[in-house]
């Protein structure tokens, strides 16, 4: 990706036995000189470095070398409970999942809350975790045209993937439910809640137990 | 303190930028034209990656409550110091009271306006710069807005500098070939992109030959080109989501290019058409809404090599203001008297 980066890519459908081997080639990958930093897509590596120090054919090879080791590396992560009210004013959207699915908006609670989830990947947006695991009859293709403003603490669906957003921002996924609890805190030692390999269990938050 | 008095519709302090902060999904912001705001800085006698203030558009208006020296680089916006006009690329010692307003787009697209120590706004997440969608860093995680008064950090300069006129460097600009005649394509170098190969060949020949306008959609997240002539793929459907550096090239299915700016998302999903070298990008961050830009395709070499150029002309500005501010009286030329051409530091 330009002067200053290089894409690593497995080129195959994110599955965890693929991902593993994305977190295990950026751990490996940041003993490079030159190497500033890296960003973890989905079955892909994005990394960054100064071609002033280092060059892009070094790059290359160091990638190709540790893509070829890194095949048993297991991350177990943390499991994260994230506490969601469903529906309403905090989920205007998702009875348009349901009618999409063909379900009714508690058989999308139940399939979405009944789900175990990844972190596959964090990015696009402060603390954003990209989770597979999403049930695929209430996957639900992305807007044709993005919404200007979804609210903070939004859990949305996009594709095949579910993920809570923690900024104000706009956005071309599907809004079902809220939660309060804060992902992202740019003063925190970590400053994202979320890391590659987590484990995410979405809990029913009742609408009454909201203030 | 700095006082805002008119805030101008984006107005933020930067700095160089936020590193290493990408695996929390947090992108580098910091000042668009890395090149203006670092010799900004070292005018005004700070290290190159101090907080600044960068002005999209005037009108924009400043009072100062103490004595500093500030310096004024990138764009033209007409800046005026009370009624006395401020030249691009000039530093120039301020009173207590006194007023800068910068009042028409002349030239360029962004001003960056250093003062004497830094604007102090704490360190957040490695940085000083504004994280707008986050709302963190720089003032308050926003753009200004009248009545902020700002903070400087102490203004370590002595009577002696503060005293002296003001003097200034010549625009580096012209040097590193921006065009200068004022409805002139922008000349931009770009490297090819993951999916260059998937676009149709007419495509890749006319994303060279066309002019691109730079649409009101344009902002520090990424400037939204149009051309007469879309842009066509031959790959189907979203791509998986990858990390972006700012310069990417991406083209979503109208076939309009949106080049990655410095707020940009840390992930994307659009076709990746190619990257706009690194030594360029402060070249579209001077590129104003409305301006055309034209492409000129270059292998990696000639990318590395157009950095090490910048590098070197930057390093070599920075060296030369430095040992011009460390004579107890520097070269000073009253800018009354040739505030349009400044003269060149020896």
């Amino acid at each position: 990706m330009g002067d200053s980066g290089l894409v690593f890519d497995a080129n195959c459908a994110p599955e965890i036995s693929v991902q593993q081997c994305i977190w295990a080639l950026d751990a490996s990958i940041q003993r490079i000189e030159g190497v500033a930093e890296t960003m973890v897509g989905m079955s892909n590596l994005l990394v960054i470095y100064d071609p002033l120090v280092v060059g892009a054919d070094v790059i290359a090879s160091a990638l190709r070398d540790a893509w070829s080791k890194a095949s048993n590396v297991v991350i177990e992560g943390k499991l994260v409970e994230i506490e969601v009210a469903y529906g309403g004013e905090h989920g205007p959207d998702l009875q348009a999942v349901a009618e999409s699915a063909g379900l009714s908006a508690q058989e999308v609670v139940q399939m979405h809350s009944g789900a175990n989830y990844r972190v596959f990947a964090v990015g696009s947006s402060p603390g954003f975790g990209y989770l597979a695991g999403l049930p695929q009859r209430i996957a639900m293709p992305r807007r044709a045209t993005p919404i200007p403003r979804a609210e903070p603490g939004s859990v949305l669906i996009g594709g095949a993937q579910t993920g809570v957003t923690n900024t104000a921002g706009p956005t071309g996924w599907y809004a079902i439910g809220r939660t309060r609890q804060r992902l992202f805190d740019p003063l925190a030692d970590q400053p994202a809640l979320l890391a590659p390999g987590d484990r995410v269990k979405f809990v029913v938050r009742q609408e009454q137990d909201t203030r | 303190m700095i006082e805002v008095l008119a805030p101008g519709p984006l107005t933020t302090v930067q700095d160089l930028g936020r590193r290493g902060m990408r695996r929390y999904g947090v992108g580098c912001s910091g000042a668009m034209d890395s090149l203006s705001a670092a010799i900004a800085n070292v005018l005004a006698g700070n290290e190159a990656d101090a907080a600044l203030l960068e002005l999209s558009m005037p009108p924009v208006k400043l009072r100062f409550s103490v004595d500093t020296v500030i310096a004024l680089t990138g764009g033209d916006f007409g800046a005026r110091l009370d009624e006395r006009p401020v030249a691009p690329w000039w530093r120039i010692p301020v009173r207590a009271g006194q007023t800068l307003h910068l009042q028409e787009p002349r030239s360029g697209a962004r001003v960056y306006m250093a003062v004497g120590g830094g604007i102090d706004v704490p360190l957040v997440m490695g940085s000083r710069s504004t994280h707008l969608r986050g709302q963190f860093g720089g003032f308050e995680g926003r753009s200004l807005r009248k009545g902020d008064r700002i903070a400087i950090r102490q203004a370590g300069e002595n009577d002696a500098l503060l005293q002296a006129r003001g003097f200034g460097v010549r625009s580096p600009f012209p040097r590193l070939g921006l065009p200068s005649a004022k409805h002139a394509p922008v000349l931009v170098r770009f490297m090819g992109g993951a999916e260059h190969v998937s676009f149709a060949n007419d495509s890749v020949h006319s994303f060279e030959a066309a002019s691109w306008r730079i649409t009101p959609q344009s902002n520090r997240l990424g400037f939204r080109l149009q051309g007469d002539v879309p842009l066509k793929t031959t790959s189907k459907g979203d791509l998986r989501s990858y990390g972006v550096l700012p310069g990417l090239i991406q083209v979503p299915p109208d076939g309009q290019p949106i080049i990655q700016m410095a707020d940009a998302n840390v992930t994307g999903g659009y076709a990746r058409f190619g990257s706009v070298i690194t030594a360029d990008l402060w070249r579209v961050a001077q590129a104003p809404i409305g301006a055309s830009i034209r492409f000129q395709h270059v292998d990696r070499h000639q990318a590395v090599e157009a950095l090490r150029e910048l590098i070197q002309v930057t390093a070599a500005l920075e060296a030369s203001i430095r040992r011009a501010l460390n004579r107890s009286q520097p070269a000073s030329v009253p800018f009354s008297s040739a505030p349009q051409s400044p003269k060149t530091l020896p």
